[in-house]
């Protein structure tokens, strides 16, 4: 296993995204690491992974996935976990993540992030599967907190509480998604600072920044905007319980140029020292209607052709 | 709901194969939660029974967020990977055609890459013309002189195609055997060459002339007011080779000679046995076809296509 050394705090960094391959590989820009979403680059002998491996010559790179399934009943894809190990070790990925959640059962894979009900079965399970999945990386797993939509009768823990006990038992790392902890906290009912101030912070050693949308009654995770102001208070607030760590900013559509993206994620230095916030003030969920919000994750590359 | 309504704990199992039957059926979430596959799953609960409401929504509602957006995602993925299939048929008759190819095989892998692997096929197995003439406004459906549901086959079978070549190992890495190597191969050892095309080479043949019809609804750029006024592909049998440089996937229109040669070569035989083997087919004109061999090969070594000599490295 990589020691705690190795969750070095990398900076501010920007998630990998197709329209961005021209901008980076000839400007090289001054972001301080690259988030890839793995599942872009496992199977790809052409362009993404020539670029990645381009990329990877200037910027530290961090794995992403979103089909881990980590809290599916299905048993675990090793043809999956081997190309993740083997990705990893070519670009030198600095940590891989993947989220708490199940993307599909009785082999079938919806690409959705799916919420897992907050109970003891569920806890041992995915506690089970997550050291499973570190002994065969040969690293610590780290997990992120999805946006949800739904939560289950039968929860009997908040999902704060559940992250505490897995990282606990499992000795794995947390990536705190700070938007998508505001999403849920919509969604579900729950002040957000209290989640924020209920992970084991010792444990968190990367944040995910996003903008979402607002559809009348609920939130959904679309990351197809800047970061809202209560998100960046939540972020203020992690970053001061944390000491700060890796911080990567997510924009997956209607992307802009990389300059906007960046200039986005580099707000967060004006956070870094700013006065806490006690009280997280919501934004109004009262918005046109949208019907076409879709949560991320969206991983699918188009081709190129002539 | 009073207490007796709240069913034991189930397996997380149980609950995930519920909860995904749910919320993939393409009724929406009140069908979902009646059909077969839910009540095998948790039989006899109703979704309140099973999720929570939030102060804004109820149970159902915030299952059908998830519902919803399970088709949204998949099908534009297939609207992504088919953008000219997508234009032929029109916007409303290629969701018909993704939801049903999308509910009779669902997404079994990690990755979008390999949604579409029997996307051609579905189309194949099923019947398009008076789906989508309909909404078209096609003259006719199906008929002696045209067969438009092969023609949309055609179309989804070139697209699908570029989608492996793009991913696929190709001469940016391995290399690719240039026009001076080539042509610096000695004529008395030409015939014993086992000569290896790149695995980004696709050789595709076709009743319609799909190649034109994708050139000329991709430069309109999605605009689907014009792609509508695209003419359909001639009924015209046509031959495409399909390569890779610079990590862009190239389209290349071949002579009916030059496919059934590269054809041959493909299968790994000598260059010599493809020659004899080309040279045998009736239809050809074996003077004009041995007279544009030097012209063929110079052609297709500048568009990529081959890697070399003997066999690809692994």
């Amino acid at each position: 296993m990589l020691s705690h050394s190795s969750f070095a705090n990398l900076g501010l960094g920007v998630g990998l995204r197709t329209p961005h391959f021209g901008h980076l590989l000839e400007h090289r820009p001054a972001v301080d690491w690259l988030e890839i979403i793995s599942e872009n680059f496992l199977d790809s002998h052409g362009r993404p992974r020539y670029v990645l491996e381009q990329l990877a010559e200037t910027y530290p790179i961090v794995m992403h996935g979103v089909s881990l399934s980590i809290g599916s009943t299905d048993p675990l894809d090793f043809e999956y976990l081997e190309k993740l190990k083997s990705l990893s070790r070519a670009v030198g990925a600095r940590w891989v993540s993947d989220h708490l959640c199940w993307t599909g059962v009785a082999g079938r894979n919806t690409h959705d992030l799916l919420p897992l009900p907050m109970d003891e079965p569920t806890l041992r399970h995915v506690t089970e599967r997550v050291r499973r999945v570190q002994d065969f990386l040969e690293r610590p797993l780290v997990l992120e907190n999805p946006s949800s939509y739904a939560t289950f009768r039968r929860s009997t823990m908040t999902e704060w509480e559940f992250l505490s006990r897995l990282a606990d038992a499992t000795d794995c790392r947390l990536l705190l998604d700070v938007n998508n902890v505001y999403v849920s906290s919509q969604n579900h009912d729950f002040d957000p600072l209290e989640f924020v101030r209920g992970v084991p912070h010792e444990r968190i050693v990367q944040f995910h920044l996003a903008g979402h949308t607002a559809c009348g009654t609920h939130l959904v995770d679309t990351h197809d905007g800047p970061v809202i102001d209560p998100v960046w208070d939540l972020y203020r607030e992690a970053h001061r319980l944390t000491g700060g760590a890796a911080t990567l900013l997510e924009w997956d559509a209607r992307i802009p140029a990389f300059p906007v993206v960046h200039a986005e994620v580099l707000k967060a230095c004006e956070h870094m020292s700013a006065a806490l916030p006690s009280v997280i003030k919501p934004r109004p969920l009262v918005a046109p209607p949208v019907d076409s919000a879709m949560p991320h994750p969206l991983h699918h590359v188009v081709a190129e052709v002539e | 709901m009073t207490s007796d309504d709240t069913p034991a704990p189930s397996p997380l199992d149980s609950l995930q194969r519920w909860f995904q039957a749910v919320t993939t059926h393409p009724g929406g979430v009140a069908a979902g939660s009646q059909d077969a596959e839910a009540q095998a799953a948790i039989g006899g609960v109703t979704v309140d029974a099973v999720m929570a409401p939030s102060s804004r929504q109820t149970a159902s509602e915030r299952l059908d967020v998830y519902a919803r957006s399970y088709w949204a995602r998949l099908v534009g993925c297939l609207e992504e990977e088919f953008p000219v299939v997508r234009e032929a048929v029109g916007a409303e008759a290629f969701t018909q055609f993704a939801v049903g190819y999308i509910e009779r095989y669902p997404s079994a892998s990690y990755t979008l890459g390999r949604l579409s692997d029997r996307f051609v096929a579905y189309l194949q197995e099923t019947a398009l013309a008076e789906t989508f003439a309909a909404e078209r406004g096609a003259p006719v459906a199906n008929g002696p002189d045209h067969d438009w549901s092969r023609a949309v086959v055609e179309i989804a079978a070139l697209e699908r195609a570029i989608g492996e070549v793009f991913d696929a190992p190709g001469g940016e890495t391995l290399g690719y055997l240039t026009p001076e190597e080539l042509a610096a191969v000695p004529a008395d050892r030409q015939a014993d060459l086992p000569l290896t095309l790149l695995p980004t080479v696709r050789l595709l043949a076709f009743e319609y002339d799909v190649n034109e019809y994708f050139t000329s609804v991709r430069a309109l750029g999605g605009d689907s007011e014009s792609s509508s006024a695209v003419p359909w592909p001639a009924r015209r049998e046509i031959f495409i080779a399909l390569s890779r440089r610079a990590f862009i996937v190239r389209r290349h229109v071949l002579t009916r000679p030059e496919f059934l040669l590269l054809s041959a070569i493909a299968q790994g035989v000598t260059l010599g046995a493809a020659l004899e083997r080309l040279f045998s087919d009736p239809s050809i004109d074996v003077e004009a076809a041995a007279g544009a061999l030097g012209k063929w090969f110079a052609a297709w070594a500048e568009a990529g296509l081959f890697h070399s000599f003997g066999p690809v490295a692994a």
